[in-house]
């Protein structure tokens, strides 16, 4: 095989496949609303923490405690709306592909990033669920390499038939008995 | 052979406890090491060599650590058969290490200087696995200690045989393979071992010279050099001795000071130079580099004598690299990169890279060439990144810096110095654009190239075959350019490309995966 392709002395730029081609598929909707949930909820409760620190009569606070709670409140209030719309707008973006030898990941809104792992190169393959995961029905699938743990590629929010379908896909894989 | 066959365990030679005792006052040193500033400031000498519990102290720390080097010697036991080698060490927390031969990704004899007047030797045995599996016979006969070796390093060479021929050479016709003659003779498939590079004395001063870490060190302390200039008054004065007086006094004219001041600038440049010379020398003394059936060795080391070895197949990189005064002199470091997962350092003696020290140009070339046979990483046509790389450190990064510092200055100071700024502006601003200049990419049907560095310049060869992942990102403004910052990972490291071409960064990275997926060759 090695002796067919050294006597190919070019490749056409044409011939490759390509990643760009690649029609990908975005992860589960509820992805998103588990993410605009949790944001919801995280925000929503650091707020009424502070406003009840704020409101109530039992204990007296410093004077420049109290003075700097309201701007806790607006700052907490405007991250976590910018939290919130990011994922609003950023979540659909997350798209991924199977293809026979590798997997691609596009995700990021003003960095928009492109992702290939070869499925040769996988180390192991990890499925996580968080409890609101499973409460969701949803699965996030781990592939370690050897490029080290900075990169390890995670497509989230799959759903968990999916996911569990290209965990299968993957261990099953004939390049990894190969290697 | 004798100590690495047999199924019985074996207990080391007596020899280990200098060894273990040293690691513990090392351990140990490490530990003290943050409390020294906080005793020095509380309490004086005099008082520590009058207080009785001090010494008491002492003398029990020095007591616990004799014992406890005494207990690990005894509890340490290691036994090789089956094709693995068991270690079981500690005292209270007992570790049983288990390493099949399979899994050894490279085994390091080093003899420390305190070992010198015996046979004995320090094993370390790396495995491709985390830190933490990393087990090290400390006292082996040096003859077992290479016996064992060659058992595992000929259980790999089998190994790799037989999964395919060779990972690099077999793949080009022979008149390839040997691209450097000048520095290796015999064949690849030859037995015997061969020296492909050896560092003469004199390589050592250039490369002590050239690499001079001091200037870092130097760098570092700029901030601080007021406060020391203080300190050193204050400790002369203390001393009887009043410099200010010592110049009204002498009455010198003001060449007279300026060449006395030149000399003693002079004499601590050199004194530094010496320092950094005498490291080379220690590290480096009688380096050698020897192929022996795929396996890169490295021997080298004055006092404490260090072997680390690479096997061929699993070098993941070379890069040559040359600092400011390397490309003066016309000189470069080459390093093997291999695997750097679950290795605990990255300095040179690691062995997670093999370094060459001052080769020269076409030295380097060819020993790229010996690792990866016909990469050419110093010649290759290399194309520039794009001129955003400029706008972006300039006006996104620089500007909005030199404006708050600025500010700051202008808020803080009386009179602002307007001319030291500018021209500190300008200095960076040119430093980017060097940077600018050394950025570039190359690929040919094997490897990419990258170059890049600031007034030194390093050099990249990356087989596409062993990537490990590969990604493009891009900004709004990117893509309305038509421009992504491209990234490799390899095992050994990632390594991006900035501001490139969308089309030559697709191209790329098609092809590269394209290598990695239809080459059946193991980038281990």
């Amino acid at each position: 095989m090695a002796d067919a392709f050294f006597s190919n002395s070019q490749i056409e730029t044409a011939s490759l496949p390509a990643v760009e081609d690649i029609a990908l598929e975005p992860v589960s909707v509820r992805y998103r609303v588990l993410n605009l949930c949790v944001c919801s909820c995280v925000t929503v409760a650091i707020l009424l923490m502070l406003g009840l620190l704020f409101y109530q009569p039992v204990i007296r606070l410093p004077q420049n405690i109290s003075m700097l709670l309201p701007f806790a409140m607006i700052l907490t209030g405007c991250l976590g709306g910018a939290y919130f719309v990011y994922h609003l707008a950023a979540d659909p973006r997350v798209r991924f592909a199977l293809r026979e030898n590798d997997l691609v990941l596009e995700h990021g809104l003003f960095f928009r990033t492109l992702l290939c792992q070869p499925i040769l190169r996988i180390q192991h393959v990890e499925l996580s669920r968080s409890l609101l995961q499973r409460w969701l029905g949803l699965a996030s699938l781990k592939v370690y390499s050897a490029g080290g743990a900075g990169h390890t590629f995670e497509i989230p929010g799959l759903e968990l038939n999916v996911a569990q379908q290209l965990r299968h896909f993957i261990v099953h894989h004939s390049a990894l008995d190969a290697r | 052979m004798k100590d690495s066959t047999p199924a019985r365990w074996v207990r080391l030679a007596p020899w280990a406890l200098i060894y273990f005792f040293v690691r513990q006052v090392k351990e140990l040193a490490q530990g003290m090491i943050y409390a020294i500033p906080a005793l020095a400031v509380s309490v004086s000498i005099a008082d520590l060599f009058n207080n009785t519990w001090l010494m008491a102290g002492i003398a029990l720390l020095i007591i616990s650590t004799v014992t406890s080097a005494f207990f690990r010697f005894w509890f340490f036991r290691y036994r090789v058969h089956d094709e693995q080698i068991e270690i079981q060490s500690g005292v209270f927390a007992k570790t049983h290490i288990n390493l099949p031969f399979w899994r050894i990704q490279n085994i390091r004899i080093e003899r420390p200087w305190y070992y010198r007047l015996s046979t004995y030797a320090v094993l370390i045995i790396d495995t491709a696995g985390s830190a933490t599996e990393e087990a090290t016979i400390v006292a082996i006969p040096q003859t077992s200690a290479i016996a064992l070796r060659d058992t595992v390093k000929a259980q790999y060479s089998e190994e790799s045989n037989a999964r395919s021929k060779d990972t690099h050479c077999n793949i080009y016709p022979k008149q390839y393979q040997d691209t450097h003659a000048t520095i290796s003779p015999e064949s690849h498939s030859s037995n015997t071992a061969t020296i492909i590079s050896s560092r003469s004395l004199s390589d050592l001063l250039l490369h002590g010279v050239t690499n001079n870490r001091v200037w870092i060190l130097l760098g570092a302390l700029t901030p601080f050099l007021d406060d020391l200039s203080q300190w050193g008054v204050n400790w002369l004065s203390q001393h009887g001795i009043e410099p200010e007086q010592l110049i009204q006094n002498m009455s010198l004219p003001w060449w007279q000071w300026a060449a006395l001041v030149l000399t003693g600038a002079s004499f601590i440049v050199v004194l530094m130079m010496l320092f950094s010379v005498c490291g080379a020398i220690l590290s480096y003394y009688g380096f050698t580099l020897t192929r022996d059936n795929g396996r890169y060795i490295r021997r080298s080391g004055l006092l404490s004598q260090q072997e680390v070895s690479i096997q061929r197949s699993r070098v993941q990189r070379t890069t040559i690299r040359q600092s400011a005064l390397d490309v003066v002199v016309k000189r470069a470091n080459v390093s093997f990169e291999q695997n750097r997962n679950g290795q605990r350092d990255d300095n040179e003696g690691s062995a997670a890279k093999l370094l060459i020290p001052s080769v020269t140009l076409k030295q380097a070339a060819s020993l790229t060439a010996d690792v990866f046979s016909r990469a050419n990483s110093l010649d290759a046509p290399f194309w520039k990144i794009n001129t955003a790389f400029l706008f972006h450190h300039w006006l996104v990064r620089l500007l909005p810096i030199a404006v708050a510092v600025g500010v700051l200055l202008n808020a803080r100071l009386h009179s602002f110095p307007t001319t030291s700024f500018v021209a500190g502006i300008i200095l960076v601003a040119l430093l980017i654009f060097m940077r600018f200049l050394r950025w570039g990419y190359a690929l040919d049907q094997e490897y990419l190239y990258i170059r890049k560095g600031l007034v030194g310049k390093t050099f990249h060869t990356i087989p596409l075959f062993k990537l490990q992942q590969v990604s493009m990102q891009q900004s709004i403004m990117m893509r309305r350019k038509g421009l992504v910052h491209l990234k490799v990972i390899l095992a050994c490291g990632a390594i991006d490309i900035p501001f490139m071409a969308h089309h030559h960064a697709q191209y790329i990275m098609n092809y590269a995966l394209f290598k990695c997926e239809s080459d059946a060759r193991s980038w281990m």
